[in-house]
């Protein structure tokens, strides 16, 4: 045995060297910390920390998750990716009390767990929800309807051997063993200087807003390529799906009785591919039962923001960090724009004032696509790039 | 509990060192090494262990009872009954409650069955299989029963080849836990060996060709037929590594805790046959079948031709089954039950005996026939590979899609692992391992095992890739 051992722990020597190697890496770029203690630290700490999730993914509807049980928030944001930009800063006086949790839901069966679980007391009531009424929710056939919050929620990757394993291929193969905290990827500062999640739950797309100080142009996202090509979302039978839709209702109606204020959004279209997508007849069938649905939401006394393009709003596609998402100046203005057209029930949207909001519309740092003051990294002006880009 | 996982690795370390810790008291390192099998068994399912500790039981008292009364059929029938009645009821009863629903609704009866939600209890085809050929070894009279309860405890759920075998023979394999074990250098070696070398196999290559095996098998009809063709022999070469790897591992494991396992696998790739590749993959299966119901249901009729080809087929049509409850293993089974016609013809043919026998004998004819072998093989694969008989038949029909284009190189930059492996396997196709290393110089061999495991910790999958034959 004492011949074995002797001559065995050289090679099991290699094994804890590599993983030693490798956690010292994770580490060192602050990939480790657990999405618990994350969300403990940006809820109680009142300045952004760096916490890096670019090697072991960053495990988005369990953060949103876990940071909305902590905050308890009076003003809730849910929905798809097309609801990252709104900002705490357009909810004043409720900054403080706002919470992004986009992408938490990704589908009709999350929104309703949501209400299950808002029903049950396991999320805190809050006083109003802003809900992006995306088409999918309607849309007969989607791959967002693989995922579950309920069923699938991931697990912390912080927490996962496999997961460190895998991480530290990635860091061996392919990385760079970069200098820390590059705010590259991940929450906190993250969403501050790269690309990530701000303390408000809100995102940030550095690779598109840096694209833009440099050139100033609107990029697509290949989505018109993509309905061409019959892709995700735009996947054969593009339908409306009527049970869908009433299943919508019901569940609105669900937060509705539960006494939430709800705000709801159709999320828009660059114009850019909105116009091209008017001439394929799939999208046109679908587009007109899904604004009928829209109508019948505004007929049910929903408070609704809908669906619209920049041209509408008297401004242009490069307020769109792609054709499908809007950026967060052009969701900022949807709200203000909201309040100033229509009358409102919600006593927090009545209650809502401007003044930090209009003061960043008039700052020298203001791109269409990004408000800029808080991307501490990047010295252009927005007023001079707008310029150049005229 | 996965083997390839850290949590496998911490439990055999802890479980390695006490089972040579108490390696003098028999009794106690049986206790240790049951305890240590049930953890592994309940990490998955604790409610499970109950059902293997039933038919375990049935089994002991089937056997300790046999030699005492008259009715012995009666006994053995209930040990047959208990074991099936398990297999049947956790793997089949939804697939023949959809059957019956699908043929009564064919013959315009309206009728709706429910389906029911069953787990499929991991390695229950295995650990059925090895209980009941104790029962039926007792009742031919090959085999006295255990009387060690403890012992017998183990023989069915010793971890290692617990969930995906080999299928051990009691006759073999019971003898091995009333022994007091001596810890040898030189096995446990040979066992660390394996091990690595199954690991390797698995995590480096079943596992990588897998994720491009399941990215094409997830739509074929986005694929060039070029790239249909090779993905369909990739996972034949999948199939074999990663169910080679397990029998590696169990093994291994097995020489470093004092036993030994049988040989599950004997270059199969390299069968000029399919009656040769049955007789060089998943050897504890096949000899299963041959001894406990070939040999009895060709008996039924020495003499007949026919009936030889009509039982072949059957028993492979079982073999099928035993695979997995659709249609396509089915179908599966009852091709390579037909393609042993020839063999059977030969038995009476001249001509066809001398065919086969020159294609053995010819280098050039061999090395043919290994070719069409491996693609005929291949090609029956993806009914084993298809998750129904429609995504079958979606891939058969897409073979015949335009031969270029599709996804390209991330498909094929798996080709070079593949071949690479092969031909490793070919050059070490006479030794009595592919990694038998015996022979090389200690330098070499060093430097091999240090390469293995930088493989694995930099090339090694780490997802969720289960080995295949777990869903069996």
């Amino acid at each position: 045995m004492k011949k074995f051992l002797a001559k065995t722990w050289p090679y099991l020597l290699i094994g804890l060297l590599y993983v030693g190697l490798g956690e010292y890496l994770l580490t060192r770029l602050k990939e480790t910390v657990p999405i618990e203690e994350i969300a403990q630290e940006q809820t109680t700490s009142k300045k952004e920390l760096y916490y890096g999730r670019q090697v072991l993914g960053d495990c988005i509807p369990l953060y949103k998750y876990t940071n909305l049980q902590l905050r308890k928030p009076k003003v809730l944001v849910v929905g798809q990716s097309v609801t990252l930009q709104f900002r705490d800063f357009v909810f004043q006086p409720f900054a403080h009390e706002f919470y992004n949790a986009g992408l938490m839901i990704r589908n009709l069966a999350d929104l309703h767990y949501l209400a299950d679980l808002i029903e049950k007391g396991e999320i805190d009531k809050p006083q109003f929800m802003l809900i992006a009424v995306d088409l999918s929710f309607v849309l007969n056939k989607t791959f967002l309807d693989n995922y579950s919050l309920e069923y699938d929620m991931p697990d912390d990757r912080a927490l996962s051997m496999k997961s460190h394993l895998q991480g530290m291929q990635k860091l061996m193969l392919n990385g760079s063993l970069r200098a820390v905290p590059d705010g590259n990827y991940g929450f906190g500062k993250a969403g501050l200087k790269g690309s990530g999640y701000r303390n408000d739950g809100s995102y940030r797309h550095k690779p598109e807003i840096e694209q833009f100080v440099k050139d100033g142009k609107y990029y697509d996202g290949n989505l018109r390529q993509r309905l061409k090509e019959r892709k995700a979302p735009f996947i054969v039978p593009f339908d409306y799906d009527p049970s869908k839709a009433e299943r919508v209702v019901e569940t609105l109606n669900r937060f509705k009785n539960e006494g939430i204020e709800l705000l709801l959004y159709i999320p828009p279209y660059s114009d850019v591919f909105f116009n091209e997508a008017l001439k394929d007849t799939m999208f046109v069938d679908f587009w007109q039962d899904y604004m009928d649905f829209q109508q019948r939401l505004k007929s049910e006394n929903f408070e609704l923001i809908e669906f619209t393009t920049p041209a509408r709003m008297g401004l242009d596609d490069r307020f769109f960090v792609d054709a499908e998402h809007p950026g967060e100046v052009l969701c900022a203005l949807q709200i203000k724009r909201y309040l100033e057209e229509n009358q409102t029930k919600s006593k927090v949207l009545r209650a809502l004032n401007f003044k930090t909001l209009d003061s960043l519309l008039v700052d020298e740092y203001l791109l269409p696509i990004s408000f800029l003051k808080d991307s501490i990294n990047t010295p252009f002006k927005g007023s001079e790039n707008i310029q150049k880009s005229n | 509990m996965k083997f390839n996982s850290v949590e496998f690795f911490i439990f055999l370390v802890i479980a390695f060192a006490l089972l040579w810790r108490f390696s003098k008291s028999l009794k106690t390192n049986n206790i240790i090494l049951l305890v240590a099998s049930y953890i592994f068994y309940g990490w998955w399912d604790y409610r499970f262990l109950f059902l293997m500790f039933f038919s375990s039981l049935v089994d002991y008292l089937v056997g300790l009872y046999l030699p005492r009364v008259k009715n012995k059929k009666a006994l053995v029938g209930l040990s047959l009954v208990v074991n099936l009645g398990l297999l049947m009821f956790f793997k089949y009863f939804n697939f023949f409650i959809a059957s019956a629903q699908d043929l009564l609704n064919t013959v315009g009866f309206e009728s709706e069955f429910s389906a029911l939600n069953i787990i499929l209890p991991v390695g229950i085809s295995f650990y059925t299989f090895q209980t009941l050929s104790y029962s039926l070894d007792i009742y031919k009279g090959k085999l006295k029963p255990q009387t060690d309860f403890i012992a017998f405890l183990n023989y069915v759920s010793f971890f290692p080849q617990l969930v995906a075998g080999p299928i051990e023979r009691a006759k073999v394999f019971l003898p091995q836990f009333q022994k007091v074990r001596v810890f040898s250098y030189e096995q446990t070696v040979l066992g660390m060996r394996l091990l690595l070398f199954g690991m390797f196999k698995k995590m480096v290559v079943a596992d990588n060709i897998g994720l491009r095996v399941d990215a094409i098998y997830a739509d074929p009809s986005n694929y060039s037929g070029f790239e249909l063709l090779i993905g369909l022999s990739l996972f034949f070469v999948q199939l074999y590594t990663d169910f080679s790897a397990y029998t590696d591992i169990a093994r291994g494991v097995s020489k470093m805790l004092g036993f030994e396992l049988m040989r599950n696998f004997r270059t199969p790739l390299f069968s000029k046959s399919i009656p040769e590749f049955w007789t060089r993959w998943h050897i504890s299966l096949t000899t299963w079948f041959r001894d406990y119901l070939f040999l009895w249901l060709a008996g039924l009729n020495k003499n007949s031709t026919t009936w030889r080809i009509l039982a072949t087929i059957i028993l492979f049509l079982i073999i099928g089954f035993w695979h997995g409850a659709d249609y396509t293993f089915i179908i599966f089974g009852i091709l390579n039950g037909v393609y042993f016609i020839p063999r059977i013809l030969s038995r009476k043919n001249k001509s066809i005996r001398k065919t086969l026998g020159y294609i053995n004998s010819n280098p050039t004819m061999g090395f043919i026939a290994m070719g069409l072998n491996f693609w005929l093989l291949s090609f029956t694969g993806v009914l084993f590979r298809a998750n129904n008989m429609e995504h079958a038949s979606l891939y058969y029909s897409s073979l015949l899609n335009s031969p270029f284009g599709g996804a390209g190189s991330y498909f094929l930059n798996i080709l070079p692992l593949a071949f690479g492996f092969m031909l490793f396997e070919w050059i070490n196709k006479e030794k009595s391992h592919p990694f038998d290393l015996e022979t090389y110089p200690t330098w070499l061999r060093r430097t091999l095992y240090v390469l293995l495991i930088l493989s694995i910790f930099l090339f090694g999958y780490f997802g969720k890739e289960p080995f295949y034959y777990f869903q069996f």
